[in-house]
């Protein structure tokens, strides 16, 4: 079956002799060919969250898949727009800086990837925005 | 009667915490303060009272807090205003107990510009450098005279905040910019000095106590794993670090904590190059993320020495302190190295820690983007290097954190890479570092493919009660 991880789609072959138990506790096991492994889980909504010896990844099913252009500047991180140095009609080169985030008082600089003029500019200067949220629209 | 009754944690999180398990350990009582975004943090109930701040930057706040909870003393933790002498000097006006330096001393020592100079005057080595500067102006002039590769750092605070690595003077102007802003908002302080940058080089500290006469020196600490200027691993003793360098290395710092009166923990910073020269860098007026390491070595309740001299107890002699072993802490942060270490933040679905070694934490329910982004310090002793490596490695494998992304796998990649094993940690390691892809086991995303497959299947009791019988 296909799911979602954090480094995009994956193909996972489900063998046959297999069995996978949750525990109120939080933990889980998977049993195959009389071998336990134990691993840590949490649903949150439509995702899960698994962790085992050390790794952890949250994966969902492809329905949620979500295409990240380059043309459309999203915000990487929850965070404070500290400045957006670009204003709509203006045209950007790659690696200039189209927004300032700030997160846990430190800046991220997000970085144009293309040339192109900005279409549209999805967020105020001192603005709380949120994971995924359009900042800076190119074309 | 211990002179101290209530001590009130200006500050939040596992340092708080921290504070609260020594006050409690000796009986004296405990208050916590938290703003708007920290409502529900474990580090208010695990204090006797707590009072509701704006902001833990604001000074006068933190003082009335101290009145409404009716602690007689105030205890800074690290970052906000540890560092700050007009709250020390505050403190002193409202009658509490400032657990730290006085006011006098932190400033002598805590302004790096000051301390710089002492150095100096003590014949305590030193790398170029100008400042201070407020005005971007002055800041660009003294880099374009002092030439790359330089560093940029904030007067006031530490941590990394406002601190620049320059190696051309191309985007000097936007370099200064975040530099100000990020240590204005970190600490109210916009003002910079510059210095000539070593490489390679590690960062080597040596904590000290004093007690306003007399100074000693409890080990060194060598923190040179640091991504961004933001140590993510510290340890004690240093490999590179012999008797005879540890000797003058502890008589530099002990010089520069005598020579200005200079009373309760402080951490003298230090670069050692690879010639086996040391430069001064910088003091660190305050308890330091990183103290555990110190504590596990020598037996030593840091926390409870700094509440003991801010009551007026005498302190230890330096031939009571005692080092044993090798400790090492890794810091648990909420951001994703597979992702540019960008913060990651959300609701913390699920979280273990190891039962086996130290871990200090305060991590609750949600992780904001409005403080910092340590979560937990993990920290183990072993008889040797290698046996506090491998206690701490097998710590992190049990950790697991679920709801949001943390650097952990980093971490144990770090732990078990060559260059650690073999002690070569200089400053510049980890930003060379080219991370790989995230580590996902081929188990990992078969369990996350059977979850999402669903149904999942409830264990029946047997089964649930054979698991359990198994694991023990």
């Amino acid at each position: 079956m296909k799911i979602i991880g954090p480094s995009g789609e994956l193909e996972i072959a489900i063998p046959t002799r297999i069995q996978f138990f949750v525990f109120e506790d939080g933990t889980a096991s998977m049993i195959q060919d009389g071998v336990r492994t134990d691993l840590h889980f949490a649903r949150d909504g439509l995702n899960v969250w698994v962790a085992l010896e050390g790794c952890t990844a949250m994966f969902s099913l492809p329905s949620e898949h979500r295409t990240a252009g380059k043309t459309e500047m999203r915000a990487p991180m929850t965070g404070r727009v500290v400045s957006i140095p670009v204003k709509e009609g203006e045209t950007v080169k790659p690696g200039d800086t189209v927004a300032v985030l700030e997160a846990m008082k430190m800046e991220y600089r997000l970085e144009a990837e293309i040339e192109g003029k900005v279409a549209q500019i999805g967020a105020a200067v001192g603005d709380l925005v949120d994971l995924g949220q359009l900042l800076v629209k190119l074309e | 009667m211990f002179p101290i009754q209530r001590i009130l944690v200006a500050n939040r999180g596992e340092i708080a915490c921290r504070v609260f398990r020594s006050a409690h350990e000796m009986g004296i009582g405990t208050a916590a303060v938290y703003t708007e975004e920290d409502l529900g943090s474990p580090h208010i109930s695990a204090a006797e009272v707590a009072a509701h701040v704006s902001d833990y930057l604001d000074i006068s706040e933190m003082i009335r807090a101290a009145k409404e909870t009716s602690s007689d003393a105030i205890h800074p933790g690290y970052g906000f205003l540890s560092e700050n002498p007009n709250f020390a000097a505050e403190c002193e006006r409202a009658e509490i107990r400032f657990i730290g330096p006085n006011a006098k001393a932190m400033e002598k020592l805590g302004d790096k510009s000051a301390a710089r100079e002492t150095a100096k005057r003590l014949g305590v080595p030193i790398a170029e450098g100008f400042g201070p500067f407020s005005d971007p102006d002055e800041v660009e002039k003294a880099a374009k005279q002092l030439g790359p590769p330089i560093m940029l750092k904030a007067v006031a605070g530490g941590g990394g905040k406002g601190m620049k690595k320059l190696l051309s003077l191309d985007d000097l102007r936007a370099q200064i910019e975040t530099s100000q802003r990020e240590t204005s908002a970190a600490f109210g302080d916009d003002r910079l000095i510059i210095e000539r940058y070593i490489e390679p080089a590690r960062h080597i500290e040596v904590q000290i106590f004093a007690d306003g006469e007399r100074a000693i020196a409890l080990g060194e600490r060598e923190c040179s794993l640091q991504r961004r200027h933001q140590k993510i691993i510290e340890e004690s003793p240093s490999i590179a670090v012999d008797e005879d360098l540890r000797n003058r290395l502890f008589e530099a710092a002990k010089k520069l904590a005598e020579a200005v009166g200079y009373s309760n923990a402080g951490t003298v910073e230090f670069l050692l190059g690879t010639d086996g020269n040391f430069y001064f860098l910088e003091v660190n007026t305050r308890l330091q993320v990183e103290h555990p390491v110190t504590e596990l070595c020598t037996g030593l309740d840091l926390v409870r020495m700094q509440i003991e001299i801010a009551g007026g107890l005498p302190m230890i002699r330096q031939d009571q302190v005692r080092r044993q072993g090798h400790a090492i802490e890794a810091r648990l942060n909420a951001e994703d190295p597979y992702n540019g270490f960008l913060p990651s933040s959300g609701r913390v679905l699920r979280k273990v820690f190891s039962n086996d070694i130290r871990v200090d934490t305060a991590l609750g329910s949600v992780v904001g983007t409005k403080y910092d982004s340590l979560i937990a310090k993990v920290i183990a002793h072993g008889e040797n290097r290698e046996e506090a490596r491998l206690k701490l490695v097998n710590a992190l494998k049990e950790t697991a954190i679920l709801g949001i992304y943390t650097n952990q796998s980093f971490l144990i990649e770090v732990l078990e890479s060559d260059f650690f094993k073999n002690g070569n940690t200089f400053i510049t390691t980890i930003d060379n570092i080219q991370v790989g892809p995230r580590p996902i086991p081929d188990k990992l995303a078969l369990a996350a493919a059977l979850a999402l497959r669903g149904p999942v299947r409830q264990p029946d009791r047997i089964f649930a009660e054979l698991r359990n019988w198994r694991a023990e």
